[in-house]
């Protein structure tokens, strides 16, 4: 037995210190300015004191969606759409698979997956590369 | 990374994407506390960051701290910060030895006058002119003086350089001093903890890289977004204090039930620290977690404040209404609370009473 997730821990179902509800009524505050004002929040969980299985409850409370992206960028980022739209569920890990940030996002889409504007422009110098690169093997073979 | 080159430049050219950067933006943005928001701004200040030298001085300590800061994993935020800087001078890392490791300590002085950062970790022994501990025939008080006279700012690490710890403990047969107690005219941070969180002697200096200044520090000039609250405040088995169910001993119900230990020992209402929020190993848990009374190894003389075992000597009542006056008054409630909060220890202190292994056998009886 190598990693602590293969220790199994039995979650109890509930818990009378669970933070679940009081979470879930910050996320109908943070929805609702989304929707009214246009503004984006985010919730740090790791900044929260939760008891243990609250996590879990959490998480099974707000569902799947359907977009579901992995980003690999020292580590991967797994991120997904719950099944409330407009609430993200985003989970940064390092190479070695142990989080270094969890962030619920309540967003129309999460800041990470655009596209830069430099990264663009880049990709427009490396594509005329190529450009010319093909260009010249053609006028070679001929 | 070379000496003038940018945080961002450093990144690309090891390969690490821009959304690589911003995520490690959104983990800083957690570390500091700050709303995961400043992502973008941190990213923007970060990438223009240059990396500042770093003379890392140990005095009367156990190297615990390095250890604590080393042992993270790679490539963490740890190692990225500490990418980030130029770690010029540290006794347990450095190749070099004796004159030559010296030379670049005087190096850094003489080159990058005021813009160089300290770190320290360990006391520094004033006794008998500083004679129990000396590196290169020079006293820990004469390096430490030196070495401060031209720096932008000092780091204390651990509990030993923030206010004495272990080696002031009663009855501090060298004679040993914080950092603080010696420098008087240069900004000084104070990271406590034995040992401190790694996360957050990399936070102070990842906020110094961001925003060029120190953070906001307590009177006892611990940054705020690390030190701002108690473990108890942040501690998930709370809401069992506030219930009034207390485990009496270690392997009762209420123990088995993960209820608060304040009546084990439990110094969280009195110690301010990040460990319920931060956690340890790699964010895995915390002492609390694993059914240990918090020590308070992060507030001063917490050596000597009576026995780990025995309960704060307020009923859980009168801490919680002096806790809640300090919410009501802020930062001068929360002083009030800290002032008492010493007095008390200072009382338990007075009474010093040891703990024997049979006290400890009782609550598991």
């Amino acid at each position: 037995m190598s990693k602590l997730e293969e220790i199994h821990v039995r979650i109890e179902p509930f818990s009378p210190a669970s933070q679940v509800p009081a979470i879930l009524t910050e996320l109908q505050t943070k929805l609702d300015a989304l929707c009214k004002q246009g503004v984006s929040d985010s919730i740090d969980l790791r900044s929260l004191p939760m008891f243990p299985g609250d996590y879990e409850q959490l998480k099974a409370a707000l569902g799947y969606g359907e977009i579901q992206v992995r980003i690999d960028a020292m580590g991967p980022t797994e991120i997904y759409e719950t099944a409330l739209p407009g609430i993200w569920w985003i989970r940064h890990q390092n190479s070695e698979n142990e989080n270094i940030a969890e962030f619920i996002e309540i967003t129309a889409l999460p800041a990470i997956l655009k596209t830069a504007n430099d990264d663009i422009q880049q990709s427009g110098q490396q594509l005329q590369r190529l450009i010319d690169s093909h260009t010249r093997d053609t006028l070679n073979d001929e | 990374m070379k000496q003038n080159e940018t945080l961002a430049d450093h990144l690309q050219r090891q390969g690490i994407s821009r959304r690589g950067f911003l995520k490690f933006c959104a983990a800083t943005a957690s570390m500091l506390a700050l709303s995961p928001n400043m992502a973008g701004a941190i990213a923007d200040a970060l990438g223009k960051a240059r990396r500042p030298s770093v003379i890392w001085l140990s005095f009367q300590e156990c190297t615990g701290c390095t250890e604590s800061l080393t042992r993270s994993h790679s490539p963490s935020l740890e190692s990225l910060i500490f990418d980030a800087i130029s770690l010029d001078y540290h006794h347990t890392l450095q190749a070099c030895a004796g004159h030559f490791a010296e030379h670049i300590r005087e190096e850094v002085i003489q080159k990058h006058p005021d813009e160089y950062l300290i770190v320290v970790d360990g006391s520094i022994p004033l006794k008998d002119n500083g004679v129990y501990s000396t590196i290169a025939g020079m006293s820990n008080l004469d390096i430490l003086k030196e070495t401060a006279e031209h720096a932008a700012a000092i780091i204390s690490v651990g509990t030993c350089a923030a206010f004495g710890g272990i080696p002031y403990a009663n009855p501090n047969p060298t004679g040993a001093a914080s950092v603080m107690d010696i420098i008087k005219d240069k900004p000084i941070v104070n990271v406590p903890g034995c040992p401190p969180i790694p996360i957050v002697i990399t936070g102070v200096l990842s906020h110094y890289l961001t925003f060029g200044t120190l953070p906001e520090l307590d009177s006892l000039k611990r940054p705020l977004s690390f030190y701002g609250e108690t473990i108890h405040d942040r501690c998930y088995r709370r809401p069992f204090y506030d219930q009034g169910k207390f485990a009496k001993s270690f392997d009762d119900e209420g123990a088995r039930n993960g209820w608060c230990l304040y009546e084990l020992g439990c110094k969280g209402p009195t110690t301010h620290n990040a460990c319920a929020t931060e956690k340890w190993n790699n964010g895995t848990s915390f002492p609390i977690e694993s059914g240990h009374p918090c020590l308070g190894c992060s507030e001063p003389d917490f050596w000597d404040a009576g026995s780990f075992y025995q309960a704060l000597s307020s009923s859980p009542e009168e801490l919680n209404s002096a806790a809640t006056g300090g919410v009501a008054a802020g930062v001068i409630g929360s002083a009030a609370l800290g002032l008492s909060n010493k007095h008390k220890q200072s009382n338990t202190r007075d009474k010093h009473c040891k703990v024997t292994s049979s006290d400890i056998e009782s609550f598991s009886s």
